[in-house]
């Protein structure tokens, strides 16, 4: 795998290399302005462009160089990616490296090169901290190398596209005190579970004839007791005909409809829980097809744990008393 | 300053203390539990129309002896709120003044924007075991979120209430919020009420608020102001 090997500690000064690996930036500051530069950052700052600059032959033989030398005093680059995109289908994956090869902590700005939208790794739809549009911003300790990966949408039509090469570039180094600590709105929406309204206490909006799912509080009376308004799509919709509660609607020995949607909603999601348990990979394909992160699940089976155990009770309680209950027919029938 | 109000669970008081805080710090009360308001609704755009653009932040502020951003209750209105836009929602609303946060219960992303965007934070315990659990774990992500935790008021309170276990657990001191009929009155009357500092500033209910209200006071020379 990659070793980074740490540089004699010397005072490394302050600039900026484009895709050093294979575009070699030398320590020493007097050559670091021969590029000039470029993309309107800091003039002091030399941010060179790595696909017109670089000679394409001297991309082949450093594609895969993790150690890359520094050709001018045979010292690595301070700070380099190695970057490689792999095309999947209508995607195209970016995983890169990044070394700080200095021996101080570096803020490092990585951007996506490749043409079209970036797709930065989320959480709770939020992208993780540092990715800002097409960039990606982190704090790397002296010494150290961080694995980030991405992707980019890629047309079916493009199929012959050259992707361009690096896929990724570090844009700038900067002194990690002066970096964005990141937005802590952001960072909420990302580290605590997804938010919703308590709709699993609340009875699920049934499309009736004529009326639209979101047209607010004027809708209510289409409202109706629905099984699993967890929301997981694989519990049928509750039978219009058939979800009835009066005892002629169900069959005997059945229970009505819409208790026994939820029950086997429930009875699915205990099924993935209990799946779970047998180690990472039962678990992905556990969780594969809802909407469920393990958090979530397993708050959602506590929840049904709870309506189950209440509902056990209940039913108990009313089954006795049915049995208690004594209509007086013939009392009545005389009266009537 | 943007001062969140939250606990771990519901029912512990945190709309009535919200409401009471933000009316002695003659600050906007909003009510950010999305999916279940407290705080008295009048007629007009609520927090769910401002987070969902379709209503100034200001406009939506009701007046009264205490203003209040209020929350709609539509599941609708709930589903179309952009979290991401209540800091701004919040700041406009004050426009000057500092606002008080009824933090929804639970720990979702819901509970965590507030505090994110809170300066400084209040916990809301009830003396019950849960209560305390649910707001260690309250405090952590305020922690994390850089919501200094001024104080905790401990509601509903028994005649001995737990002062010396909550103020070791949470590490902060503690303000009893004596059971009063004054606050269980606050946000159940019909006509909106001022806070009990000005309704009976002589109360044990009033003390407590006011304390809660100095320990806020006190974390102002750390927080700017709102623009």
């Amino acid at each position: 795998m990659l070793t980074v090997q740490p540089v004699a500690p010397r005072p490394v000064p302050f600039f900026f290399t484009g895709d050093a690996a294979r575009h070699r930036v030398s320590q020493n500051p007097d050559a670091t302005d021969t590029s000039g530069t470029t993309d309107g950052h800091d003039p002091t700052r030399t941010v060179s462009d790595p696909v017109d600059d670089h000679d394409p032959v001297d991309n082949h033989d450093s594609a895969d160089d993790h150690d890359p030398v520094d050709t001018d005093d045979g010292r690595p680059a301070p700070v380099t990616v190695d970057a490689d995109a792999t095309r999947l289908g209508r995607v195209v994956l970016v995983t890169c490296r990044l070394h700080n090869r200095t021996t101080a902590p570096r803020a490092i700005t990585l951007r996506d090169e490749l043409p079209g939208p970036t797709l930065p790794p989320r959480r709770s739809g939020v992208p993780e901290r540092g990715w800002s549009g097409d960039t990606y911003t982190t704090v790397l300790p002296p010494a150290a190398t961080q694995a980030v990966g991405y992707a980019s949408p890629r047309d079916g039509s493009l199929a012959d596209e050259r992707l361009p090469e690096p896929p990724a570039t570090v844009v700038a180094v900067d002194d990690p005190s002066a970096a964005d600590t990141g937005d802590r709105v952001a960072h909420a929406r990302r580290e605590l579970a997804a938010w919703a309204p308590p709709d699993d206490i609340l009875p699920r909006r049934v499309v009736a004839d004529g009326g639209t799912p979101d047209d607010g509080e004027a809708g209510t009376d289409t409202e109706t007791v629905a099984g699993d308004s967890v929301g997981n799509g694989t519990a049928p919709p509750p039978d219009p005909t058939g979800g009835g509660t009066d005892p002629e609607s169900f069959a005997d020995g059945t229970v009505p409809t819409v208790v026994a949607a939820y029950l086997d909603a429930a009875a699915e999601r205990i099924d993935r829980a209990a799946a779970t348990a047998d180690g990472v990979q039962a678990a992905t394909d556990a969780l594969r097809d809802t909407h469920h992160t393990p958090v979530t699940l397993e708050q959602a089976v506590a929840r049904d744990e709870a309506a189950l155990r209440a509902l056990a009770d209940r039913a108990a309680a009313l089954a006795d008393r049915a049995a208690a209950a004594d209509v007086p027919v013939d009392s009545l029938r005389r009266l009537s | 300053m943007i001062i969140a109000v939250c606990g771990g669970k519901g029912g512990v008081g945190k709309s009535t203390l919200a409401y009471e805080l933000a009316g002695t710090l003659e600050a906007v009360a909003v009510d950010a539990d999305l999916g279940m308001a407290d705080l008295p609704h009048g007629r007009g755009p609520d927090l769910h129309d401002v987070l969902a653009g379709r209503a100034a932040p200001p406009a939506a502020v009701r007046g009264g002896p205490v203003p209040v951003l209020a929350c709609g209750r539509s599941l609708a209105g709930a589903r179309a709120a952009d979290l991401g836009g209540l800091g701004a929602a919040v700041r406009d609303a004050a426009g000057g003044r500092d606002a008080v946060v009824d933090c929804p219960t639970g720990l979702r992303a819901d509970t965590g924007v507030p505090l994110a965007v809170a300066d400084v934070c209040l916990l809301a315990v009830s003396p019950r075991p849960w209560a305390l659990g649910d707001a260690l774990r309250t405090r952590a992500v305020a922690r994390d979120l850089d919501a200094d935790l001024a104080r905790v008021a401990l509601t509903q309170s028994e005649t001995e209430p737990p002062t010396g276990v909550v103020r070791r657990a949470l590490a902060t001191p503690v303000t009893v919020v004596p059971e009063s009929p004054l606050l269980a009155a606050t946000l159940r009357s019909d006509e909106p009420l001022p806070p009990v500092t000005a309704r009976a500033p002589e109360s044990d209910a009033a003390t407590a608020v006011n304390e809660l209200a100095d320990a806020v006071r006190a974390c102002r020379p750390y927080h700017a102001d709102i623009d």
